[in-house]
């Protein structure tokens, strides 16, 4: 009986679909929300374009290339095309173009680095982290970001705590003219503050929670003790998020209409 | 400290051997925490609508240790059997409904990139996911949910792991 079961995962362990990690069936979660939000903004009337790494939008033959292994910073566009693709969104109305990320880490305020699994960046800063000479990380909160947890173990509190923390730390406000030698300060910079700056930053923490979209989508569920810092901090969780479910549903409707509405 | 089923254990030898010793640790923590209470559809849909309209105040929830109810004897076994397979069988539909999806932004793109094919950066390698590579570990994925579920009943009733 052991045998079979051997032989059978043995099998699944020799898939050319990688999945000899845990980083592994989590990117095919991720490259499930990411694409999931997209066609949902295509509904909606937004403009939806796949992009190379290197900032060129795709041609015929393009490979989308999803991030398989470790999170990392932003490739410059001299590093050429074979890095992770990402997805260009155009607002219809206003044409201002924001792009989505997978498994890009964000510098916080302790220089510490964040990734966050799913993230919606002004395009303009995407081009500037391009247009470096190295590897580089964006430095301040994304507007929207999604924490994927493709784990069949229920949600904890220490993982929504950990959320809680990272945001915390990539979130600049006002105040934190220490940053920038007095000057007003942005929510989210290419690298450092030595570069220009995107969207203003918020007075305190809790108005830039309350101006970005965080979410937390699981595949599994969350214990009760998971959410008691849910709304106090503006984290939206969803459960069983899979192919085919009502909360799956529910959580590309309301992460669209949320795009739709506020950026 | 919970005791884990010793019937368990070449279930786990194979797992690790296969590459996939992360889900058996997985496992091993799922067991430790055993059944949390978990949140409802209800709750958390209460707490999606708070937050859409800025009402702050905070959730009053107990603490999770006064909810966890202990996974012992065959229930370790069905839970395990469980966790491997949900850990398993979305992948496929996720891998085919994001493919649906690109085709889909491809086709209304302004420059259509034809069907744009998956791949996967795996460290220094660009790994192309074929739909017959999806229809494999579709197929792979079933067969393995059918002998871990006949092996999981052969355990309850004979007692023997092998």
């Amino acid at each position: 009986m052991i045998t079979n079961v051997q032989a059978a995962i043995d099998a699944v362990a020799g898939s050319a679909v990688p999945l000899n990690s845990a980083v592994g069936l989590g990117r095919i979660f991720e490259l499930y929300v990411v694409t999931g939000i997209a066609e949902r903004l295509l509904y909606l009337g937004w403009t939806v374009q796949l992009q190379r790494s290197d900032g060129i939008l795709f041609k015929v033959g393009d490979p989308y290339i999803q991030r398989g292994g470790k999170p990392s910073g932003v490739a410059p566009s001299t590093h050429g095309p074979n890095g992770p693709s990402s997805i260009l969104i155009r607002h219809p109305r206003t044409l201002t173009e924001w792009e989505i990320w997978n498994g890009v880490q964000f510098r916080g305020r302790s220089h510490a680095l964040h990734v966050f699994d799913v993230a919606i960046v002004p395009r303009g800063l995407a081009s500037d982290l391009r247009a470096a000479t190295n590897v580089d990380f964006p430095f301040g909160r994304p507007i929207v970001a999604i924490e994927c947890k493709d784990v069949q173990s229920a949600g904890s509190p220490d993982e929504m705590r950990t959320l809680v923390a990272r945001l915390y730390d990539v979130t600049l406000t006002r105040s934190h003219t220490y940053l920038t030698g007095g000057a007003p300060v942005n929510a989210i910079y290419p690298i450092d503050v030595s570069h220009s700056g995107y969207m203003q930053a918020h007075n305190t923490y809790r108005d830039s929670n309350l101006s970005t979209k965080s979410v937390l989508a699981r595949t599994g569920g969350f214990s009760s003790g998971a959410i008691a810092m849910t709304s106090y901090y503006r984290i939206g969780p969803y459960d069983q998020v899979t192919p085919g479910t009502a909360t799956a549903a529910k959580f590309f409707d309301d992460v669209s209409n949320w795009i739709d509405r506020y950026l | 400290m919970i005791q884990i089923d010793s019937r368990l254990q070449p279930l786990f030898v194979v797992m690790n051997d296969a590459g996939f010793d992360w889900i058996v640790s997985e496992i091993l923590e799922s067991l430790r925490q055993g059944h949390p209470r978990l949140a409802s559809k209800n709750e958390l849909e209460s707490i999606r609508a708070k937050i859409d309209h800025h009402d702050e105040t905070p959730e009053d929830v107990p603490a999770d240790s006064e909810f966890v109810e202990p996974i012992v004897g065959d229930d370790q076994i069905d839970f395990v059997v469980n966790l491997v397979r949900g850990r398993f069988e979305e992948i496929t539909g996720m891998l085919e409904e994001a493919s649906k999806n690109l085709r889909l932004i491809s086709a209304t793109s302004e420059s259509p990139a034809a069907e744009p094919k998956i791949a996967f950066q795996v460290d220094d390698e660009i790994r192309f996911i074929t739909s017959k590579d999806t229809a494999d570990l579709s197929e792979h994925i079933n067969r393995l949910n059918a002998n871990i579920s006949a092996w999981a009943e052969s355990v309850r009733t004979t007692g023997d792991p092998q």
